[in-house]
């Protein structure tokens, strides 16, 4: 689970739990598909519940070496190119005369991780919703890969549509329930522009590729996804049109630990290329995991803002301590 | 006086015959608390509510013995069964909100158990010992406040009128399943910190259901980890969370 004491590599545990109907017919142990430390004689026989120091085990290995899992995950980076991706100046936005954000400026540079943390309230997905154009009119101004993008999504220009992606939080509601998944891909290429009808099915089997799903999916309703693959599936959308900036708005707040970790591996290992990420949450774990810098909203204002280790490690606002205070962590 | 309470080689199964939890057993010592661990899907509740001798339609106790205090709850029957529940087990839900009537006071509905249970105490007594409760949880006891429906009520508010309803019989063994799942982080810390307080003022032994490891560090004792309806790992929770030994706990941390 995503922590927010050190920067660890998640990862989800592959496969899944043995569906009952099958369990008799497996002969050792139940975990042996998706163990990583899996060896033949875990299949001969179910390992019984063993006295093991003051508990007890089911494992015949006795107990797994422990790893060293305190190493730090650093990515290489190239120095902060030149232009960032995305430059916002003070922006002023607000609903009906009341006014949520107050003069925000910030930027993210090219093949990394922002997140923009706050609480429920704090202006976050307001912020991301004048990104990438849904909010209508906000003040100020943002330049995307140096070009100044119009407030609404109509004014702005192909390529903006296509380089700019956003990933929704809830994974049941964003996706069309009586388009299959492969429609619904085809479907943003198709709106984004850009591609010919005859590479529209190669692209997007390539697109779900890089999600790791198998491209027979392609034909399969939403319904008959799981979260974690709904999910991936709204991810794969986004990438289909190949985008620079992928803004991702709570994207794992609706998922359990395990398919957590596999959707924030997915992303870490897309941003090897040259994907840049505004992450939107309330999981300082989530930040600690995925993010190079971090942005603090409340209440509309930029409360802090800095790398990831620092913030995290060692904050400096009052709001950013209260909030780090309150997360639960495996002690 | 109060005992350690010994869960032995429970089964629940389908009616034909499939195992949903196999080989369950544990023991809770008075005033500690053993965390449950493990995925959706993966069995817990259905240990938590064989506890109360209870098992979803369609399947059954197929096997088992629970001592408490040197009656096996699992053999009994009926109404014997029933009035073990409140004074020997209670048990508190993920979601207090659903579990209330909505259409009957709170007071009511926390005294009903006093009532009607093993303990049939007068109506005035009854209401005494509520408060009693209330406040140990941390509630209002003013009239006012009794009179209200659960829809009048906070979140945070209903749960703790929900573990009211499950220790105002001074249970021995209290089964909690998820009760802070849907609460926000600051809610959480003040229910967390209440349980742990009232088991060791009531000197209960409670077992806690849930699949964020986060709030079993917190709660817990004890570490007990399920897979596919079997256990795979027990161990004290410190060195439960230093050193996992088995390969799936050491995966879902």
């Amino acid at each position: 689970m995503p922590t927010t004491r050190r920067r660890k590599a998640l990862h989800g545990i592959p496969g899944r739990v043995p569906v009952l109907a099958e369990r008799p017919a497996i002969p050792g142990c139940l975990f042996a598909d998706r163990c990583d430390l899996v060896q033949p004689a875990c299949r001969k026989a179910l390992p019984s519940l063993v006295p093991h120091g003051e508990g007890r085990l089911r494992c015949i290995r006795g107990a797994v070496v422990p790893d060293p899992v305190a190493a730090e995950v650093v990515r290489d980076r190239p120095p902060a190119a030149a232009k960032p991706v995305l430059e916002v100046s003070g922006l002023s936005a607000g609903y009906s005369g009341n006014q949520v954000l107050h003069d925000i400026s910030f930027r993210v540079e090219p093949g990394t991780c922002t997140a923009l943390v706050g609480e429920s309230g704090s202006g976050k997905s307001t912020l991301s919703r004048c990104l990438i154009g849904l909010h209508g009119s906000f003040d100020g101004e943002v330049r995307f890969n140096g070009t100044p993008v119009p407030p609404t999504i109509r004014q702005r220009s192909g390529w903006m549509h296509r380089d700019m992606q956003y990933v929704f939080q809830n994974p049941y509601g964003s996706l069309h329930p009586r388009r299959t998944v492969g429609d619904s891909i085809a479907a943003a290429l198709r709106i984004a522009g850009g591609r010919r009808n005859g590479s529209v099915r190669d692209a997007v089997r390539d697109a779900l590729e890089q999600v790791a799903m198998p491209s027979q999916l392609a034909d399969r309703f939403p319904s008959e996804l799981s979260g974690g693959e709904r999910q991936r599936v709204a991810i794969a959308r986004a990438l289909v049109c190949k985008p620079s900036l992928l803004i991702c708005d709570e994207v794992t707040s609706a998922l359990d630990v395990s398919v957590q970790a596999s959707i924030l591996e997915l992303l870490h290992d897309l941003m090897r290329g040259d994907l840049s990420l505004l992450f939107v949450t309330h999981d300082l774990g989530v930040v600690r995991t995925i993010a190079e810098r971090v942005i603090v909203l409340n209440e509309g204002r930029i409360v802090e803002e800095g790398a990831a280790a620092d913030v995290i490690g060692a904050p400096q606002h009052t709001y950013t301590r209260s909030l780090l205070d309150r997360v639960l962590e495996v002690a | 006086m109060s005992e350690t309470v010994n869960l032995r080689d429970l089964r629940v199964e389908t009616r034909n015959g499939l195992p949903i939890v196999e080989e369950i057993g544990f023991s809770i010592a008075p005033g500690k608390v053993l965390g449950l661990v493990g995925e959706s899907g993966s069995g817990k509740s259905t240990i938590g509510k064989a506890l109360l001798g209870y098992a979803a339609p369609g399947l059954r106790i197929a096997s088992g013995s629970f001592n408490v205090e040197g009656t096996d709850l699992l053999a009994l029957g009926g109404e014997a069964r029933r009035r073990a529940r409140g004074p020997v087990v209670a048990y508190v839900p993920q979601d207090a909100s659903s579990a209330l009537n909505p259409a009957i006071p709170i007071l009511r509905q926390m005294t009903e158990r006093l009532r009607t249970g093993q303990d049939r105490l007068l109506a005035s007594d009854a209401r005494q010992r509520v408060c009693e409760t209330l406040e140990r949880v941390g509630l209002p006891t003013d009239a006012g406040f009794l009179a209200r429906y659960p829809g009048e009520l906070s979140g945070g508010q209903l749960q703790r009128v929900g573990l009211t309803v499950s220790i105002v019989s001074y249970p021995r063994l209290l089964v909690l399943d998820e009760p802070t799942t849907a609460l926000d982080v600051s809610t959480r810390a003040s229910v967390l910190d209440l349980v742990a307080q009232l088991n060791r003022d009531l000197n209960m032994s409670s077992l806690y259901i849930s699949h964020d490891l986060g709030v079993i560090s917190a709660v817990a004792d004890d570490v007990m980890v399920l897979y596919a309806g079997q256990v795979v790992e027990t161990a004290p929770r410190d060195r439960f969370f230093e050193a996992p030994a088995h390969p799936y706990s050491r995966a879902l941390l």
